[in-house]
């Protein structure tokens, strides 16, 4: 639209030109009319080499015209949103009209800008991955203190004594040491029960736990509910897997093997 | 739990606006100079938005937290031998002593303030024990008194002596 008023204010200047010439001279005018048309698309008016200079410009503006298609062509196949995409194919048209030099000028500023924008969301996102990790090591460690913190209660039940004790394993080291504790927990408790049902006053010691030779055996439940002797395993395997302790008297184990033999016997028979 | 939500909901919020950034790229190359005052606002309304995010939700965190605190109920005290049962909120309470007291005055007439007050001796000739979730029968005093707090279902009162009769039973 507006290209058509600049070309008609034009006209009348070659007009004015081709009287004063020579026939000769005319056709030469007429040539440089036409040349001079081209260059008023291009550029301002000039002399014969100005004239072949903008010729050399139009070339090289034409071939920047393409690729500057080209680049906004696959800028619109790159984006992913179609109305975006519609909206920049409608503005360069406007821009290529209006003035041919200023894509040329604002193009490389552009690329660089996206550059950067891409190195800064790429660092960002490295960012992002780094803290995550971080936050997630944050966490086991504090997990793991926990535990250490809260130690392991399982539960310990006694023959006789209704009610059960909670016992922190994490607290002692050795077999020695909790067959001490088991005493200390349920000496009181059983001289209560016994006080009652034997008329027996005194607390005596619950001793034997590990060797089977007294009156009570320490037994207990591992992760998949055997019952199983306590002091076969190394202290800490047992630690692993025990879930419950239980204090037996030692008569019912002999029964139980007993019985034991008399299914094997059977079995032979 | 309650730091790392904020750090998440963070990181969440960084990467909505990194896709915005990269949304923003094909406007900024086809027209370098008008649409970047645009883009601008886009970014003021980000920043907006997260700010009022994070705002919600740290107050809803708070919610939360108010809901867990509520949410402990209180628990039955069953004293054996009598049939009424009384009921005592163990979150109002801070330790085992304070536990002690507290069932010294429900259950001992003409109860006395003493120092020397605990779990063993709050109710002269009982036990104080308390049954969990898996319904066994536990001697209190044994765990941390949190961990009591989250594990403890019901509280049993127990004479030391004359448990003939659970012993029958039990057998």
């Amino acid at each position: 639209m507006e290209g058509c008023p600049r070309n008609r204010e034009i006209g009348p200047k070659l007009l004015d030109l081709i009287p004063q010439g020579r026939k000769w001279y005319q056709e030469d005018k007429n040539n440089t009319d036409q040349e001079k048309k081209l260059e008023l698309r291009l550029g301002p008016p000039g002399g014969d080499e100005e004239d072949h200079s903008a010729i050399k410009k139009k070339n090289t503006e034409i071939r920047n015209i393409k690729k500057e298609t080209e680049d906004k062509s696959f800028h619109c196949f790159n984006g992913n949103h179609f109305s975006p995409s519609n909206k920049t194919t409608s503005v360069p048209h406007i821009s290529q009209k209006r003035t041919a030099p200023g894509p040329v000028v604002g193009w490389p500023p552009v690329r660089s800008f996206r550059k950067n924008l891409a190195s800064t969301s790429s660092s960002k996102l490295g960012n992002e991955s780094s803290h995550g990790g971080q936050i997630n090591k944050s966490d086991d460690g504090e997990k793991q203190v926990e535990t250490k913190k809260e130690g392991m209660f399982v539960k310990i039940n006694m023959d006789g004594v209704p009610i059960g004790r909670k016992v922190d394993l994490n607290a002692y080291n050795s077999y020695e040491q909790l067959s001490f504790v088991v005493d200390k927990l349920f000496r009181g408790l059983l001289a209560a029960q016994r006080d009652i049902s034997d008329g027996q006053g005194e607390e005596k010691p619950i001793i034997g736990l590990l060797d089977g030779k007294g009156e009570f055996t320490l037994t207990y439940e591992d992760n998949e509910g055997d019952k199983m002797l306590v002091g076969d395993v190394p202290w800490q395997m047992f630690v692993s897997s025990v879930k419950r302790l239980r204090v037996i008297k030692s008569s019912e184990i002999s029964s139980a093997l007993t019985f034991g033999c008399s299914k094997q016997e059977k079995m032979m028979h | 739990m309650n730091s790392f939500e904020p750090q998440s909901q963070d990181s969440l919020q960084r990467r909505f606006h990194q896709d915005n950034s990269t949304t923003q790229q094909p406007r900024d190359t086809t027209t370098p100079f008008i649409p970047k005052p645009a883009s601008k606002n886009h970014n003021n309304s980000n920043s907006s938005s997260g700010a009022a995010g994070r705002s919600f939700q740290g107050f809803g965190l708070n919610v939360e937290d108010d809901l867990v605190s509520s949410v402990v109920p209180p628990v039955t005290v069953v004293l054996e031998g009598r049939s009424i049962c009384q009921r005592i909120s163990l979150d109002k309470h801070g330790s085992y002593q304070s536990l002690a007291s507290a069932l010294r005055q429900m259950f001992v007439d003409g109860a006395d303030s003493t120092d020397d007050l605990d779990l063993s001796n709050a109710i002269p000739g009982h036990l104080i024990a308390y049954e969990d979730m898996e319904n066994d029968l536990l001697l209190a005093g044994d765990l941390t008194w949190k961990d009591f707090v989250r594990v403890a279902k019901r509280i049993r009162i127990l004479p030391v002596k004359g448990n003939t009769r659970q012993v029958k039973r039990n057998e």
